[in-house]
């Protein structure tokens, strides 16, 4: 099968795209020494034009135990070149002399990612694109969700809290795809879910829901598989005085708590880290729980992203 | 350019209803192409107009200019609803609607990406898909957002 030259969009990808990546990460989960030697003498960019822990480690992690190597790196513009006005192209044509297979890049503003596929021959994998995409993060949320159900179809999903300005609800884009899955979305109503959204679904004659009401938690919580929450993005509310008066009702208006799950055991309660430690979306007592799923989401981060790189550098098949 | 006569040419392009005001930034667009290959006079003219109150007028005296190029493009994006016809020995040779004129990948600085947070307002040449020829409607390619013109 022909494997997307780059990951841009998850918009870009087809079921049958997603198992061929799933499978080979789960393969390479189960046996990640089997895989240790795929990247030798092959080497990665990682253009960090933003910030962003997670993202960034396990994309390194993700690169070297495939045996591979680092070209180039910045994990922000700060003490680069960039901070004397550098540009992408410039940049990615320093990435492709430095002998790279492939350039990871994450930058503030939207598309940049799709700008940079543009201006180089290397493969590009969006590593976050302003408030735009975030495919990898999708990828590996639905490695996560496969492997907990065994399935991406004939799902119920109850996505909450900030669906406005999260970049995870792109993942509908995808999970719409396939037959039988429910929505629920639960919301303060100035981060509803966006329109663009709703009119997928109903082009896709998908069935959803949405509440701007915390008290239909349980109901949702009671028929879902998976409950996905997303962190209030408070940095995209506008800098006036409208937008802040607007963040402190938003601020803490959708909470799960552990009093609100039912008593059943097909679900998991996922949200793409960091979480807010002052105002998270989910109450701590939830930490500590079955459904808790989180740490264990972010963590098939490098095995999802080892498989992208073999899919997308080459090396799927072995040396 | 107000009520100015435009004189009648045996050959070249008449760029009529075009959108109030736009006619100056036609003009600029025309001259920066048409001046490629030699100078082509170039006349610009407002006038009353029964459907809109008021139109520009532009005419391109010696020289055709093919669909779906650099000047038809950014004409067709300034005033998609203008009328563009082809003149030769005086006689309308054929007559389109300038967003029929467009191509379906445009690349222009004449507008921006609605997007303020788009790569285009940065390093990225502004460049539009056509989503929708009458009413035009545009996509970044970029940042993937829409919007009307």
């Amino acid at each position: 099968m022909s494997w997307p030259r780059s990951i841009l969009s998850i918009a870009d990808f087809s079921p049958a795209d997603v198992t061929h990546l799933l499978d080979l990460a789960r393969t390479v989960k189960a046996s990640p020494g089997a895989y240790q030697q795929h990247m030798r003498n092959r080497y990665l960019a990682l253009l960090f034009f933003e910030p962003s822990t997670r993202t960034y480690t396990s994309f390194r992690n993700a690169m070297t135990r495939l045996g591979g190597g680092v070209s180039m790196e910045f994990r922000e513009p700060k003490g680069t070149s960039l901070e004397k006005r550098e540009s992408v192209a410039s940049t990615l044509a320093m990435a492709k002399e430095y002998g790279s297979d492939g350039i990871v890049i994450r930058h503030p503003r939207d598309g940049a990612a799709a700008y940079a596929a543009e201006v180089t021959d290397l493969p590009v994998i969006n590593g976050g694109d302003g408030y735009n995409e975030h495919p990898t993060q999708n990828l590996l949320d639905l490695f996560t969700i496969h492997e907990r159900f065994g399935r991406l179809d004939h799902l119920i999903f109850l996505f909450f809290n900030d669906l406005k300005f999260g970049r995870a609800t792109r993942i509908l884009a995808h999970l719409s795809l396939y037959p039988g899955n429910r929505f629920f979305f639960l919301s303060h109503p100035a981060v509803g879910l966006p329109e663009q959204f709703k009119s997928l679904l109903d082009a896709r004659s998908c069935t959803w829901e949405e509440s701007f009401d915390p008290a239909d938690f349980p109901r949702f919580l009671a028929a879902s598989h998976v409950a996905y929450g997303s962190r209030t993005q408070e940095e995209r509310f506008p800098q006036t005085a409208e937008g802040r008066e607007t963040l402190k009702h938003v601020r803490g208006s959708v909470v799960l708590r552990a009093s609100l799950l039912p008593a059943k055991k097909d679900l998991v309660v996922m949200h793409p880290l960091p979480m807010d430690k002052d105002f998270p979306c989910i109450a701590r007592d939830v930490d500590s729980l079955p459904v808790a799923y989180w740490n264990h989401q972010a963590g098939n981060g490098i095995p999802v992203r080892q498989a992208m790189l073999l899919l997308t550098l080459g090396g799927a098949h072995g040396q | 350019m107000d009520n100015r006569k435009i004189e009648l040419i045996e050959h070249g392009m008449v760029f009529d209803h075009l959108t109030f005001a736009t006619g100056g930034r036609v003009f600029d667009v025309l001259s920066k192409y048409a001046w490629i290959d030699g100078f082509y006079p170039i006349m610009v003219g407002s006038f009353p107009s029964k459907s809109k109150g008021r139109k520009d007028v532009a005419k391109l005296d010696g020289l055709h200019l093919a669909e779906g190029t650099g000047a038809m493009n950014e004409i067709a994006l300034l005033s998609p609803e203008a009328t563009v016809s082809w003149i030769d020995h005086g006689q309308v040779l054929r007559k389109k609607k300038a967003w029929e004129c467009l191509a379906p990948l445009v690349t222009s600085r004449l507008i921006e990406c609605p997007n303020a947070n788009c790569i285009t307002h940065e390093e990225a040449p502004p460049t539009f898909r056509v989503q929708q020829r009458q009413p035009l409607s545009l996509e970044c390619v970029y940042c993937k957002r829409s919007f009307m013109r």
